[in-house]
């Protein structure tokens, strides 16, 4: 995994961050340096220019792929929203309490994973209650 | 400031930048790009600390050591002429590597870099010299700005420092330049000067240049520039494989980057020649 300083991710205006540090050696790049960028993925990575102008393109491409793959991939949860209630169970115990916390749950006396989670199924019925159009004659 | 000015007087060395020349002619950046590295940029390497940079147009091989910050030498430094010295007060192993090939020696925590080889692989480089300089046109007299000398092929030999009883430690790079037909950019001298060769190109601009490679992967528009532009007046983009201009739309001077009307193909070569502030 790269270090933050070591990739430039995309800003809220959609443009890159130059990294700060080489990918490879960690010293600080300048302008003469190599910033790669790969087009369906949201971040740059910069190389020292003495390290990349040694490779072969073919080295180069090997590099490039096991730096990008070297990246933090961008979080699914944070793309898909909130895990569903069929998948509560392979959570684990941390995130079912950030989870809970985030859903504004009252977790006073839950203790085990199998506590938080039947906590949020109960809150999510009762919120799905509370937004159900009113049933029942005019 | 108008757009252009062609009469001018320097004062002193401000900055020499170094990149590569590809094998075609291209401008490469000091990070060597090839055709097959597509979506990637690279920029010029300044070299800090800079002294000594004759011109190395036939006839002018004595210059006055006249440096950054107004750091003055009372040598007089003499190169045999077509040959030219650049020589510095700091070190730079990287550039030293990439002028003669191999690589540092990674011994710990320090890059070892290794002298007195006799086997060497020179990179062909392009150099760009800038001077602070003031215009001598009756309209603008005395506003400031850059005389830029560009010299697109020289190969060079290091010379190692020399150490030296209260004295900065000097570095220097003894380059041959060779003319060229073709600019870094693509166009061929011929159309540009309606000259068949040379060896440089002099410009006055307001702020410093600079060279930046980046290879077209047939989608991106928008390239992250290694420096901050200063407008799309003031940056050039070149396709070196079309051997056409593009039209660069915008800059953004908060996020540095360069807009292009048109993305290149997939391994186009594309040179963008820009005034930055960042140097």
């Amino acid at each position: 995994m790269l270090t933050q300083e070591q990739y430039g991710e995309v800003r809220p205006d959609g443009k890159r961050t130059q990294p700060a540090l080489c990918a490879i050696t960690g010293k600080p790049l300048d302008s003469g340096d190599v910033f790669l960028h790969m087009a369906d993925s949201p971040f740059t990575v910069g190389v020292k220019a003495a390290k990349w102008n040694r490779l072969s393109p073919a080295m180069r491409a090997d590099v490039k792929a096991e730096l990008f793959r070297r990246l933090p991939k961008p979080s699914e949860a944070d793309e898909a929203g909130p895990p569903a209630v069929s998948e509560l169970d392979t959570l684990s115990f941390e995130d079912l309490k950030a989870l809970a916390k985030e859903e504004g749950i009252e977790t006073t006396g839950l203790r085990s994973a199998k506590d938080y989670a039947g906590a949020i199924r109960a809150n999510r019925a009762l919120r799905s209650l509370a937004d159900a159009p009113l049933g029942g004659a005019e | 400031m108008p757009a252009n000015i062609s009469q001018f007087a320097s004062t002193g060395l401000h900055s020499i930048q170094i990149g590569a020349r590809g094998a075609t002619g291209f401008f490469a950046g000091f990070g060597n790009l090839t055709a097959a590295d597509t979506g990637d940029v690279s920029g010029m390497r300044r070299v800090y600390g800079a002294v000594t940079a004759p011109s190395p147009s036939e006839g002018i091989n004595r210059v006055r050591n006249r440096g950054e910050d107004g750091y003055i030498t009372a040598r007089v430094f003499a190169a045999e002429p077509q040959d030219f010295d650049l020589e510095f007060e700091a070190a730079d192993l990287d550039v030293e590597t990439f002028l003669i090939g191999g690589i540092p020696y990674v011994l710990g925590d320090w890059d070892a870099g290794l002298g007195g080889s006799s086997t060497r692989n020179y990179q062909d480089t392009v150099v760009l010299l800038s001077a602070e300089s003031t215009s001598m046109e009756s309209a603008t007299r005395g506003q400031s700005g850059y005389e830029n000398l560009l010299i697109m092929s020289s190969k060079f030999v290091p010379r190692p420092g020399g150490f030296a009883f209260q004295a900065a430690n000097s570095n220097v790079y003894s380059g041959t330049p060779e003319k060229v037909e073709v600019a870094p950019w693509g166009l061929t001298l011929d159309a540009m000067s309606e000259r068949t060769d040379g060896m440089t190109y002099r410009v006055f601009t307001t702020n410093p240049l600079t060279l930046v490679c980046a290879v077209a992967d047939g989608t991106t528009v928008e390239w992250d520039l290694p420096v901050k532009p200063v407008s799309a007046g003031k940056t050039k983009c070149f396709n070196f494989t079309t051997g056409l201009a593009m039209t660069v739309s915008a800059v953004n001077t908060t996020t540095d980057t360069a807009t292009n009307s048109a993305a290149g193909t997939s391994g186009d070569i594309l040179v963008f020649l820009l005034e930055t502030t960042d140097l």
